[in-house]
């Protein structure tokens, strides 16, 4: 863990996909801990793994709920790109053993497989399809969620314009699932990276909730573009039904929602100036709890104490390339 | 807050379709400083990632970013850049098409396209201005021509827009004709269009789903191929419909049977993602063109017997990481291109793909010749090749001399008695000298035989000498030199006997003959063995210089008229141990300049000064190649060349352009090898060797210049700077030195010129991990901190109008094991003789050194920390010797400030390492990460600070200090809280009251301060990603602006 070279940053990355019946595909990779993942520098690391959290990115959702509240008297939550579960084990925990448990219900999406958690019906499937959103309702009982949240991200390619719009493309995905439902008054949150044209989704945003709020906790890293972005009081846009069709793209589903995305102009012109829309920012977690950006000394007896991972990553597509080359069957 | 106003208000407005977008006015969210006055700043220069090529006949179109660039290449190879302009206004320009007939050009990427008359771009029209941006509500990932008159585009929904673009030249009323797609809207990360005749395949790339191909007429799925794992980055279908090749996240190119979809072939070797595949159009074989991430362009070949894809080129001549875009042509240019995130634009010469260069002479073949026959063990000891006459002279084991018209391929030996021969049986070493027509054969008893040809290659004289009058002693090696001025063939001998002198003799051309004219005695150096390992001759001061062993380097002036010449030594001047070359690149009157190569990859520049003390001499330029061994190191045409072998390859790199131009491989390192450069072709060089007893020689000739060497457009780092500084000092031809700092490890020295050109000048890689910051500390000091607790100063300087130079001057050491201990800022101000510096750490740690630049060493003063976070910047306030304060700021969202002037000066006097006093301002002015700050002095007791933070926000307050400055207070004057939609990263100040501030929404804006309130004057969105850095200078007449992230920019500022 120490003698990590720097020149070779390596991502442990797993991929968890959010979608794949073949009709609308996402990939959501989430950044789970293998044994030698990229930023063991900081403490969450370690502490996510000696408290049995899968991902660091945990302690994310603890310190928006420490600042925002956001599991109170929520009942019915959808974790959406959930695998590996780090934040349905704060769900799990936060709201399944904290109240009683037959008015709970929580449901974990992800087209990748998760191992189970207590308290957390996991589906298997794609968040765009219309059968998701019945399984969903039918676990609720009918009922609206309360709470929907989405910790999915891409596997970044290094275009920061095509990273920023697939991101943006999983959170309007996330979004279509939340508008279907998600009860008047309810909460999202999603994983954003606050990159060159964020200001068009908080002011499309702003329509759909009360409050649009950039939230960063003190456990994502200050170096990172990543943020949440915390949408408070849901209000459903009159004259407008939300339904989801597999044959839709998002463009096509938030079409009448008036929100402010622009459509095709007539001939095709720019649709310049867009509504952009600078959204509140909050950063959350104490400034004295552990800080994601600095490099801490570890006491010689937890250096030694090398911490399994609770969970293994799934193995990359390039598993065989790796392999290949390991064994001298690839020049170059 | 929001500004929510009522639902019916929204509705009124936001019609999908409409005929013209919501008026500004009316618009319910507005950022108004995402844009505003705009023309208060001016795009000089960019550099940045190359996101889309496409060669059209001998054209080049590339897209630069948002700027299309177009190079025509002539015959010659020369290339013009006839167009470049910003087509597009925010978005990258990722794919380029051109119509059939060759009238038109679209470009798209993100949302946007445009459509261009090709001719406008040839000559270069005014009229490209008034075409209008257009823009679908999708991710647009190819478009293409059916027709002049329509175009079909792909959007990563894998839906086909069917676009009537007829009105192009004039209205520029475009319509939408048809929305097509196959019933399977995957979310597409590549894909292409297939038009043959107007019928239409595409090729769709999914994130998850394999590759779809789908007939558009049709709107039917053909074939789902589902082979790869993970995300498809390139999909393309040959022009005969025979094949489809894809590559994707799995780090393999797979090729298809159009007909059946069936995989016929995998080609493995990329050692990361894979971006872009292309086919040859050579008839005879079956080619792919493959781009990917690791920085890599290769060639591969379909062999219909192999399930495997042949690679049979590979090129890697892009920094950092990702070719992003290339194109190649095999007819008609035979030229590949290719744009990488470092924006260098680099042709690579594939004429050569067929073609043997290597000519080989076995033991048979020189028999077959020459009618020698070589004894059993006899083998090829030693070559020389006299370049004009075409000769190539071999030395046998046996002391034999074979001759090579390299003219007609025949070999003849040189006839020697038997005695003779015996003389250089199992030693003898060949030297050549190209101008005199000689070649010399040395023994091991110091023996010399002559060979002198005349013009038209035939021998004219073979003599013998013997100037080596050391009996008993045996030679051990020999050097020569070729003093061009004054004709003179130097030739050292050096014996293994440190009491034996260096014995130089001068040989001369004189009465139709080569006669030794002169020999000298030069006087090994004492205490210490010196083996000669290189020798070089500097005419304007007769110095010969030796390179030996344990980086040492000997000088001996051959005008001080003596029998023995004592030497002036150097020794450890570098890292490493062999100098394998010695060169003088330029010299004067009692001074020059040298070069040397080690065998360690080292090379360096070292400057000879005659004083009355002596020579001196001194480092102006250290550097190492990480390619493996360094042979050979050479001035042509101002690049660096070097050469050296790496693992089974020899290879030729322009150093300063860091292009590798020739490679063979030819088994690993040689003790036998000469590259030659040939004189009749300004770019050919013959590389020489013995492998397996066989004689190779190899003809590298490169279609560019040395100065050209393929390279368009020159770049920047090859991945996200973080920091850049400008030199105080002003340079004559109105331009500025700068350095950048960049996550790809490298610091690179630069040249700014006022109207925003940048020419890179050195690359040091001397850091190992990811660069935070560099700073210039003075005109001829800059400093830089890293991961790893690197923190390193630089020595810049210009001999004589020269290029400069820079080398790592001195280095803190390292006293953590924590790999991560980054040294995140700071600062220096002069003291004394030397500079006080402080360091802050990534743990909180705060450090104060004196650093004595006579000595190069570093004292600790101050050792404290702060709290745990992370500290980011840090600033020293020096108002005189006794008062001189710390200002940090850090994650926590605090600035902190401590008065450190006494405990500086007891440090000193103590000559211990202090704690700092109590802290006498913590001030909470973001919420957290203050990321920039920017500090100018108002008056004697005050001063103003700009902070921005990654909340968004930017701050200004004074730090008011009291009449003997005892105390000192923090007032915020200005608050914005919503200075940018992200984080704010750097701020520059450009004078007049004007701070230049960038952030990750990728807006630059300028803010002034009218009364002490903050207030935006101008915004401009930029096309640099992952803004990290900006900076501002000030030439003759205009101020300038430098911006870094994922790319350069340089921008004039109102």
């Amino acid at each position: 863990m120490q003698n990590r070279p720097l020149r070779k940053k390596k991502k442990s990355i797993s991929r968890q996909a959010l979608q794949s019946n073949g009709l609308f595909h996402i990939q959501a990779i989430l950044f789970t801990m293998g044994k030698s993942s990229k930023d063991k520098r900081d403490l969450y690391y370690r502490k996510a793994k000696e408290d049995g959290w899968r991902a660091r990115s945990a302690f994310k959702l603890l310190q928006l709920d420490e600042e925002f509240d956001l599991f109170k008297d929520v009942k019915r939550a959808v974790d959406l790109c959930a695998a590996p579960g780090s934040w349905s084990q704060v769900l799990s925990r936060e709201i399944y053993q904290k109240r009683p448990k037959e008015e709970v219900k929580l449901v974990a999406v992800d087209l990748q497989p998760m191992s189970p958690i207590e308290g957390i019906t996991t589906i298997q499937a794609d968040i765009t399809h219309p059968k998701t959103l019945q399984k969903i309702l039918e676990i609720f009982g009918g009922e609206p969620a309360d709470f929907v949240c989405s910790d999915g991200a891409p596997d970044v390619t290094g275009l920061h314009d095509l990273d920023e719009y697939i991101q943006s493309q999983l959170i309007l995905a996330a979004l279509q699932l939340t508008t279907c439902v998600l009860k008047p008054g309810g909460t999202f949150v999603a994983k954003i990276f606050r990159g060159r044209d964020i200001d068009l989704l908080y002011s499309q945003l702003s329509y759909l909730f009360e409050r649009v709020i950039c939230a960063k906790p003190r456990a994502s890293r200050g170096t990172s573009l990543e943020a949440f972005i915390v949408c408070i009081g849901y209000k459903p846009r009159e004259d407008w039904i939300p339904s989801l069709n597999s044959n839709k793209s998002t463009e096509e589903f938030f079409e009448g929602a008036n929100i402010g995305r622009s459509g095709n102009l007539e001939h095709l012109d720019m649709p310049d100036p867009e509504e952009r829309l600078i959204a509140n920012f909050i950063a959350c977690g104490d400034l004295n709890s552990v800080d994601s950006d600095a490099t801490y000394t570890l006491a010689d007896s937890e250096k030694k104490a090398s911490l399994d991972p609770i969970q293994m990553p799934t193995a990359p597509p390039y598993k065989k390339a790796l392999e290949m080359k390991r064994q001298g069957k690839i020049q170059n | 807050m929001l500004n929510l106003r009522t639902k019916a208000h929204h509705e009124k407005y936001l019609i999908f379709h409409n005929k013209r977008s919501v008026p500004i006015e009316d618009m319910k969210n507005r950022n108004p400083i995402s844009s505003l006055n705009e023309d208060s700043f001016t795009c000089l220069e960019h550099y940045g990632p190359i996101t889309a090529i496409k060669l059209v006949s001998n054209y080049i179109l590339c897209g630069y970013g948002p700027i299309l660039k177009v190079f025509k290449l002539d015959e010659d190879d020369r290339e013009k850049l006839i167009f470049k302009k910003k087509v597009i206004n925010r978005n990258k320009i990722h794919h380029i098409a051109v119509s059939v007939s060759g009238n038109k050009v679209i470009v798209s990427g993100g949302r946007s396209f445009k459509v261009l008359n090709f001719s406008d771009i040839i000559s270069n029209s005014a009229q490209v201005d008034d075409l209008r941006e257009k823009c679908i509500n999708e991710w647009i990932i190819c478009s293409e021509f059916l027709s002049d008159d329509y175009c079909i585009i792909l959007t990563s929904h894998n839906i086909v827009y069917k676009v009537d673009v007829k009105a192009s030249n004039s209205s520029q009323d475009f319509y939408i004709c048809d929305k097509i797609h196959c019933n399977e809207k995957s979310i597409l990360y590549s894909g292409s269009l297939s038009v043959i005749e107007g019928k239409v395949i595409v090729a769709a790339g999914t994130v998850m789903n394999g590759v779809i191909i789908w007939d558009l007429e049709k709107r039917t799925i053909i074939h789902n191929l589902v082979d790869h794992e993970g995300s498809i980055f390139g999909v393309t279908i040959d022009d005969n419909r025979d094949f489809i090749v894809s590559c994707s996240d799995d780090r393999t190119v797979r090729l298809f049977d159009f007909q059946t979809g069936k995989q016929l072939a995998i080609g493995w070797g990329h050692g990361s993602r894979i971006w872009g595949l292309k086919f040859l159009k050579n008839s005879h074989s079956t080619r792919i063109f493959s781009i990917g991430e690791d920085c890599s362009a290769r060639i591969w070949e379909y062999e219909k017997s192999s399930s495997t894809l042949k690679q049979i080129k590979f090129f890697e001549n892009h920094s950092g990481k990702h070719i992003w875009s290339g194109d190649v042509d095999d007819q008609n240019l035979n030229l590949c291109v290719t744009g990488g995130a470092d924006g260098r634009l680099l042709l690579t010469d594939i004429s050569g793909i067929d073609q043997q260069c290597t000519k080989s002479y076995s033991k048979e073949a020189i028999f077959n010749s020459s009618v020698y026959e070589f004894a059993k063990n006899e083998i090829i000891k030693q070559f020389v090749e006299l370049v004009d006459l075409q000769l190539l002279v071999i030395l046998t084991s046996l002391g034999s001399i074979l001759i090579l018209d390299e003219k007609n391929g025949q070999w003849s030996k040189l006839n020697l008695d038997e005695d003779e021969r015996e003389v250089f049986d199992n030693f003898g070493i060949l030297k050549s000298c190209n101008s005199l027509r000689s070649v010399c054969v040395c023994s091991r008893e110091g023996r010399l035989l002559m060979l002198h040809f005349n013009t038209a290659g035939k021998l004219e004289s073979k003599k013998w000498h013997e100037p080596f009058k050391h009996q008993g002693e045996k030679v051990t090696n020999y050097f020569d030199v070729y003093d061009r001025t004054t004709g003179s063939w130097y030739i050292l001998f050096d014996c293994s006997n440190p009491k034996v002198p260096f014995l130089l003799v001068k040989v001369n051309f004189s009465d139709d003959d080569v006669v030794i004219s002169k020999s000298y005695q030069l006087l090994k150096p004492e205490n210490a063995m010196f083996t000669c390992s290189s020798l070089s001759f500097d005419n304007m001061n007769s110095w010969i210089v030796l390179g030996s062993r344990l980086s040492s380097i000997a000088i001996y002036d051959l005008s001080k008229d003596s029998d023995d010449i004592t030497g002036n030594v150097c020794r450890k001047i570098t890292p490493g141990d062999t100098i394998t070359s010695v060169s003088i690149m330029a010299s004067d009157i009692d001074s020059a300049i040298l070069l040397l190569t080690l065998r360690d990859g080292y090379y360096s520049f070292l400057q000879i000064l005659s004083t009355r003390d002596g020579l001196q001499i001194s480092v102006l330029h250290m550097s190492k190649i990480s390619r493996g061994f360094l042979e050979r190191g050479f001035i042509q045409d101002h690049e660096l060349i070097l050469c050296g072998f790496r693992s089974s390859s020899f290879f030729m790199w322009n150093e300063t352009k860091r292009i590798e131009f020739c490679s063979e491989v030819c088994g690993g390192i040689h003790r036998q090898w000469d590259i030659i450069r040939q004189s009749k072709q300004p770019m050919s060089y013959k590389f020489i060797y013995v492998n397996k007893s066989t004689l190779h020689t190899r003809l590298f000739t490169s279609r560019f210049s040395i100065k050209h060497m393929g390279e368009l457009i020159s770049g920047t780092h090859g991945r996200e700077i973080r920091d850049i500084t400008f030199s105080p000092y002003h340079l004559k031809d109105d331009s500025r030195l700068f350095l950048t700092a960049s996550e790809d490890t490298n610091i690179r020295l630069g040249k700014i010129f006022s109207y925003g050109k940048m020419q890179n000048i050195w690359t040091m890689n001397d850091h190992i991990s990811g660069l935070q910051r560099v700073k210039f500390l003075n005109s001829s000091f800059a400093a830089s901190s890293a991961a790893n607790e690197e923190f390193f100063i630089w020595k810049i300087q210009i001999i004589n109008g020269s290029r400069p130079f820079i080398f790592k001057y001195a280095s803190l050491p390292q006293e953590s094991d924590h790999l991560d201990l980054r040294i995140m800022d700071f600062d220096s101000f002069q003291y004394k003789d030397g500079m006080i510096i402080s360091t802050v750490y990534s743990n909180s740690q705060i450090r104060i050194w004196f650093f004595d630049p006579r000595s190069r060493k570093f004292s600790l003063l101050v050792d404290d920390s702060y709290t745990a976070c992370c500290i980011l910047n840090t600033k020293f306030i020096k108002i005189s010797d006794f008062h001189v304060y710390l200002l940090i700021s850090a994650t926590d969202g605090h600035i902190a400030l401590w008065n450190i002037g006494e405990i500086i000066a007891q440090a000193i006097e103590n000559s211990e390492t202090e704690s700092l006093d109590k802290v006498i301002v913590k001030q909470q002015l973001h919420q957290n990460s203050v990321k920039a700050i920017q500090l100018t002095q108002m008056n004697d007791l005050c001063y103003r600070l700009v902070t921005g933070g990654d909340d968004n926000s930017l701050t200004l307050s004074h730090l008011q200090f009291s009449e003997n400055y005892s105390s000192v207070t923090i007032e915020t004057k200005s608050f914005i809280e919503k200075a940018a939609s992200s984080t704010i990263t750097s701020i520059a100040y450009s004078g007049n009251q004007s701070y230049i501030v960038s952030s990750v929404d990728q807006v630059v804006r300028e803010w002034k301060h009218e009364e002490e309130a903050l207030k935006c004057v101008a915004a401009k969105y930029s096309t640099v990603a992952d803004t990290g850095c900006v900076e501002a200078t000030n030439f003759q007449h205009n101020s300038v602006i430098a911006l870094g992230g994922a790319g350069l920019s340089a921008w004039a500022l109102k």
